[in-house]
């Protein structure tokens, strides 16, 4: 790929950039820019450092033009390039070769080759040993401490003191592209000077840079022999100006010559006058006028546009007409005709405040200079009044391919019709008619090839949009011009790449390509309209394949019944998300499920399970984290009894053949990541129908073992899960999408170079990398307003979490104590006991720190089951941008969550207690109603159970049970009140195979009667007799989630 | 019309308002004036310099030329021989000329009318001069014939309606402080962002040898005023400038090997 080499002289280096932005695009033009090699085996740029600069210049994306009356202005924007210093600088211009470069794919700047000529003018000045003592500034020291202290450097600069060489040096400043004026930093430092000020400092800047380095190499070689030349420099006796001489006869960098703002100051005026300063601005400005440039603009255009003017035509083949043109220069916008020019008859004009001198000589004499590149202004300049010539499309042709790149080289502006700017050409490639999947894949007898299966295509030859015919094909392939009138206007073709499509329609004219290469195909990513080599202008597509392609595979799945054997009803959407699998299944494509949380992914998922069953299908496994492995047995368990499932998982899980056994009698296995990571061989050495992975950010790392050990896993269908944006965040993106459709995506390397730069182009990179992943992935939002209307308006979600050993080691000898000590006891003696001990166990089921009353402990995290699982929602609920709230009973929980949620997130949560003055209260609840702050609200049940208005957050977090839903639900209402314009979600943790577990599921049971059993608090528990008392607080299988790593 | 003077041995041709002046000395060693003769240049035919005129005007090229390098650039247009010269005969001056010797026929006359046939021939660049024509005064004639072409009936109100009147094009491109980033803008729609200025194309580097015994440049720095102290000042920058004069030389010998583009 060709890359851009743009320089501009910084005042210490000449800085080489690209003008990308993408951080993998400067990555790519820096290896190409590094190897770099010119004549004689030099590389400038192998040592250059890489370097940040403020530039003003357009960024191909963000170019615009300015509407009328808008101010116009390039905004300052920070490229990284590469920096050479002067003598590498002076390496390379010197031995620049432009077409040595084009050759190594590099495609410079014009600015470049002004650069090399403005080294040849210092190498000029050089072999005629025209150098001067000199100076170069450098930044006053700042700071009230230093005072008034100022600084200046000796160096080596061109003598201008001849007239012709004045000249050459103004020719060459008044010619300074304007890109090298695009330093912010050099604007900047010279904020009221003029153009030409500024020109002459840059240009002034370089050539001492160049001369002074070259010269200190002289200094070198003369050694001792400049010893007598040298002053007598004794600090605070000598004047400075002797120690800057002392500095001109060092051979290295001499530090800068540093003193009093006045001291400096004086030397700088002396040196100056001495000739060792910059030339100073002619002062051309007439009665406060400015005096304008012209520069030739030549205008290349159809004969037909030219008004007035006759067609010549030629076997009916309209002409080419190239006018000649005046351009301002300082103002770009003054375009006059060559014709009223001559016919003005003044030979002064003003122009917004601009006087124009000689203008009938000065075109004269830039038509000439480009009649010396160019046959075809010189052949317009052997009539009177020259104001352009008409040239046939093979004059044309020539025109553009030679005399344009040396004319603009040489400050010659040509405007041509924009498609035949580089940007502007359109190619010849094909049309691709996709008409749908290939017979081959059915005649194998295997259905499911994924991404991988073949679509049947037709191709049809296209040029500049238009379908060709193949006699217009054989046609334009025999031009012996690129440039041909085609159907009614001129366009430019490559007479090869012509060819190469008519070859390609003999091979190809129908064929088949993979559904990896056609979606690649429609991209939009220019790297990918390729097929065979041939560029691919558009794709069409029909059916089922265009439904996936567009996304109505999506909006509108094919219909599909769901089991009857569901144990549940699916709402609206739920069934078309249950469709979309099926289909994805009946393709063989992996599927990425990326609902909203609260949306029923499960279920979904558990369908799709189940209809498979029905059709035949082998056994699935499922992996989850641990934290959800309790919730997924459930949801099997309601929804589907009918599927046999195997939960893999524990100590006591089974390993080899008796694995392999069980495995045969189950339609599921249910596992965790960490155990596909351990037990991968196992898991491997069976056959699955489907693989599901819930939270599939898990393998977002695909260099873990875990990662790589699910990757390895095979399966004909595979679905991933994920309730996080994971659109937006690559490297997981690219993970799942290797599990569901490997090589999709491509290679992380590439992908990563892809995809993950940042800046202007990078927006539209990622809108085709969504295009992509588009008919694999369904993310449906709870606000989107075709899902809210299916959704009720509170929701409510059960999480079930683990105990981490140490909780289920506390909890153990506390239930141990209890029925020990139950059987002595009765009366008020065993309420209190009873109490207590339950009291004890809710707390430890919520952190063990609190069940010790400690609340400020260091190591909060990955001592509770609980925990981990909050952070899991909240973590979901802060990608989504939403708020919630999180109820405890408990002050202590209260402040070790805010202390671990802190830790966490980087902002402590606002947390309301009994404790908290109303003042306060008001304030707190006032600014997480009005977003300041974090987006989660802790609260103790009874500080937050009423008169608050939290209508900001659409979650509600019970972390611990107050066994009384009449007391959750008020809490509840906090959120679910008028103001709430969000659908609510309540979320209950609950520690599976404890008391929690058991209590939840005896509110569940009574529920109709809940007011009158359970409305009394928790006193109905103190009534339960022993054994049910042993039942409720028992540990029971499952409960301890870190035993996977035994 | 005085300037710069042509010299050929003992003669020496000076251009005067009333004519030429044609001083012959008695030596090539000695210059100082012995005899003067001023000729005075005859009209010139109004045919020739109409057609003259005419010829630039059909061929812009060659009015360029003139622009450019003055009468050289157009000496296929000009007469072979000085053509006033050729008519004078038998010692007839043109235009009355007298030689400062007091005779009316003399040999320096002679002299003199063979030395300006030789500067013509030899010295194209001064032949419109001897003809009584300047290169502005043809210019200005071609561009007036040019205008008269297609007149413009309002030149003000022609520019105006190409260069339009909008107040907010006033402050942009002025080319300073801060309109620096406007005009940046301006010229980067127009597509000019890397582009050199016209000038660029005027600019000749010439990086031919320089004699090896040409000393250096002497440098213009009051050495003495500067650095009052040191005495050896002057002494130092001949040789660091004759050092970088041979480094100079070596770089562009190495560069004159190379392929010219």
């Amino acid at each position: 790929m060709n890359q851009r080499l743009y320089g501009i002289w910084l005042g210490d280096v000449l800085f080489c950039f690209s003008g990308e932005i993408s951080e993998s695009k400067v990555d790519t033009w820096t290896a190409s820019i590094r190897a770099i090699e010119l004549t004689e085996g030099i590389r400038p740029f192998q040592q250059a450092a890489l370097r940040l600069a403020e530039v003003r210049c357009p960024v191909s994306s963000a170019r615009r033009a300015a509407r009328s009356g808008e101010r116009k202005g390039l905004i300052g924007r920070t490229l990284e390039g590469l920096a050479l210093p002067a003598p590498e600088a002076w390496s390379l211009l010197l031995h620049w070769d432009e077409s040595l470069l084009v050759k190594q794919g590099i495609i410079p700047g014009v600015e470049m080759n002004y650069w090399s000529v403005v080294s040849q003018f210092a190498l000029e000045l050089m072999l005629q040993g025209k150098i001067t003592p000199g100076m170069r500034p450098v930044a006053r020291i700042g700071g009230r401490r230093r005072g008034a202290q100022s600084s200046l450097r000796a160096a080596w600069g061109p003598l201008l003191s001849n007239e012709e060489d004045d000249e050459k040096f103004r020719q060459l400043a008044g010619a300074m592209p304007p890109i090298c004026l695009s330093a912010v930093q050099l604007v900047a430092a010279q904020e009221e000077s003029s153009l030409e000020q500024m020109q002459i400092s840059i240009l002034y800047s370089f050539l001492t840079a160049i001369i002074d380095n070259e010269t200190r190499k002289s200094v070198g070689d003369l050694g001792r022999k400049l010893n007598p030349s040298k002053a007598d420099y004794r600090r605070g006796y000598s004047p400075l100006h002797e120690l800057w001489w002392n500095s001109l006869l060092s051979s290295g960098q001499p530090p800068d010559i540093q003193g009093s703002l006045v001291e400096i100051s004086q030397l700088a005026e002396d040196i100056s006058a001495a000739g060792g300063d910059q030339p100073q601005v002619t002062d051309d400005e007439q009665d406060g006028r400015g005096v304008g440039t012209f520069r030739l603009c030549l205008r290349l255009e159809p004969a037909e546009n030219i008004d007035g003017h006759l067609l010549n035509r030629q076997e009916g083949v309209p002409e080419w007409v190239l006018t000649f043109w005046a351009e301002g220069v300082e103002d770009p916008a003054l375009l006059l005709p060559a014709g009223f020019i001559w016919s003005y008859p003044e030979r002064e004009m003003e122009v917004r405040e601009r006087i124009y001198k000689d203008i009938q000589e000065n075109l004269l004499l830039r038509l000439k200079k480009a009649s010396e590149l160019s046959a075809e202004v010189s052949i317009a300049m052997e009539s009177q009044r020259p104001e352009g010539a008409t040239l046939g499309p093979e004059e044309v042709y020539t025109f553009l391919s030679r005399s344009v790149p040396l004319l603009r080289k040489n400050g010659v502006a040509v405007q041509m019709p924009s498609r035949w700017t580089k940007e502007g050409r359109r190619q010849a490639g094909v049309k691709i008619k996709a008409d749908g999947w290939d017979s081959e894949n059915e005649d194998a007898g295997l259905p499911k090839f994924g991404v991988d299966q073949l679509v049947s295509f037709q191709a049809e030859a296209v040029i500049n949009g238009h379908e060709l015919t193949q006699e217009e094909l054989v046609l334009l392939s025999n031009s012996k011009s690129p440039l041909v009138f085609f159907r009614g206007e001129w366009i430019e073709i490559d007479v090869k790449e012509i060819k190469q499509v008519l070859k390609f329609m003999k091979r190809h004219e129908q064929g088949t390509m993979t559904f990896r290469e056609l979606m690649y195909l429609t991209s939009d990513n220019e790297d990918d309209n390729r097929l065979d080599g041939m560029y691919v202008e558009r794709v069409e597509s029909t059916g089922l394949l265009s439904m996936l392609m567009d996304g109505e595979a999506i909006r509108r799945p094919e219909y599909k019944q769901v089991p009857a054997s569901l144990q549940g009803t699916l709402r609206p959407y739920q069934e078309r998300g249950y469709q979309w699998l099926s289909t994805m299944r009946k393709l063989g494509f992996g599927a990425l499920l990326a609902d909203d949380m609260g949306l029923g992914k499960t279920v979904q998922v558990i369908t799709v399970l189940l209809d498979g069953l029905a059709e035949g299908a082998g056994k699935s496994l499922i992996i989850c984290p641990t934290s959800l492995l309790g919730n997924w047995e459930r949801e099997l368990t309601r929804f589907a009894p009918e599927l046999r499932l195997y939960v893999h998982h524990g100590s006591d899980r089974l390993h080899g053949d008796r694995f392999l056994e069980a495995c045969e009698n189950r339609d599921v296995v249910l596992t965790t990541y960490q155990l596909a990571g351990r037990d991968a061989k196992e898991l491997r050495d069976v056959k699955w129908d489907t693989i599901v992975l819930d939270e599939a950010q898990y393998i977002k790392n695909f260099g873990t073992k875990q990662a790589q050990s699910v990757m390895k896993l095979a399966a004909p269908h595979r679905i991933a899960m994920t309730g996080t944006p994971v659109e937006n965040r690559l490297s997981e993106l690219w993970s799942i999408f290797q599990f569901l459709n490997p090589g999709y995506l491509g290679s992380h390397a590439s992908f990563r170079s892809r995809y993950t730069g940042t800046g202007g182009n990078q927006s539209a990179e990622l809108g085709k990398l969504r295009k992509l992943v588009a008919p694999f992935l369904l993310r449906r939002l709870k606000s989107d307003p075709d899902i809210r209307k299916d959704l009720p308006e509170k929701i409510e979600l059960k999480s079930y979490c683990t105990l981490t050993p140490e909780q289920a080691r506390m909890y153990q000898t506390v239930t141990e104590e209890l029925m020990s000590q139950i059987g002595t006891r009765d009366g008020i003696a065993r309420k209190g006991l009873v109490l207590t001990s339950l009291t004890r166990l809710k707390q430890i089921c919520d952190h063990p720190l609190l069940a010790v009353g400690r609340t400020n402990a260091g190591d909060i995290a990955d001592r509770s089951g609980k925990m981990e699982r909050l952070t899991e929602l909240l973590d979901l609920i802060m990608d989504n941008g939403e708020a919630s709230l999180i109820f405890t009973q408990y002050v202590h929980m209260g402040e070790l969550l805010k202390e671990r949620l802190a830790q966490r997130y980087g902002v402590a949560p606002f947390f309301l207690h009994g404790g908290v003055l109303k003042s306060e209260r008001d304030q707190m609840v006032q600014a997480f109603q009005e977003g300041i702050g974090s987006p989660l609200f802790v609260l103790s049940l009874k500080a937050g159970g009423v008169g608050l208005n939290l209508t900001r957050a659409n979650h509600v977090v019970h972390y611990d049970r107050w066994w009384n839903p009449a007391v959750e639900n008020q809490a509840t209402d906090r959120v679910f009140r008028i103001g709430q314009n969000k659908n609510v979600e309540v979320h209950k943790l609950i520690c599976q195979g404890t008391l929690e577990e058991r209590i939840d599921e005896l509110i569940e049971r009574k529920k109709s009667l809940s007011e009158q059993v359970v409305g009394s608090g928790e006193q109905w528990l103190t009534e339960m007799s022993n054994e049910e008392l042993r039942n409720l607080v028992a540990l029971q299988a499952g409960s301890i989630g870190e035993e996977d790593g035994r | 019309m005085s300037g710069a003077n042509a010299t050929h041995s003992n003669l020496q041709m000076e251009f005067l308002p009333e004519g030429i002046r044609i001083d012959i000395s008695a030596s090539d060693n000695n210059k100082e004036s012995k005899y003067s003769i001023i000729l005075a240049i005859p009209p010139l035919d109004t045919e020739f310099e109409a057609s003259l005129v005419q010829r630039l005007q059909d061929q812009p090229l060659k009015l360029a030329a003139l622009l450019e390098v003055g009468s050289s650039g157009i000496v296929d247009f000009l007469p072979r021989r000085l053509p006033w010269g050729l008519i004078t005969t038998g010692g007839e001056m043109p235009g009355g000329g007298v030689c400062s010797c007091g005779e009316l026929s003399c040999n320096h006359k002679i002299e003199a009318l063979k030395y300006a046939d030789n500067m013509w021939e030899k010295q194209p660049d001064l032949r419109l001069r001897m003809l009584g024509l300047t290169r502005e005064g043809l210019l200005a004639a071609v561009l007036d014939n040019w205008a008269a072409i297609e007149p413009l009936e309002n030149a003000e109100e022609a520019l105006l309606r190409y260069v339009g009147n909008h107040p907010e094009e006033q402050s942009r491109a002025q080319g300073s402080g801060p309109n620096i980033a406007e005009w940046l803008a301006e010229v980067a729609e127009m597509g000019r962002l890397h582009q050199p200025g016209p000038q660029f194309h005027d600019v000749q580097i010439h990086l031919d040898p320089v004699d090896e015994s040409q000393a250096p440049v002497a440098s213009p720095v009051p050495w003495k005023q500067l650095l009052p102290h040191v005495f050896s000042a002057s002494k130092g920058y001949s040789l660091i400038s004759s050092g970088v004069m041979q480094r100079a030389e070596k770089l562009a010998a190495s560069l004159r090997k190379l392929p010219q583009e």
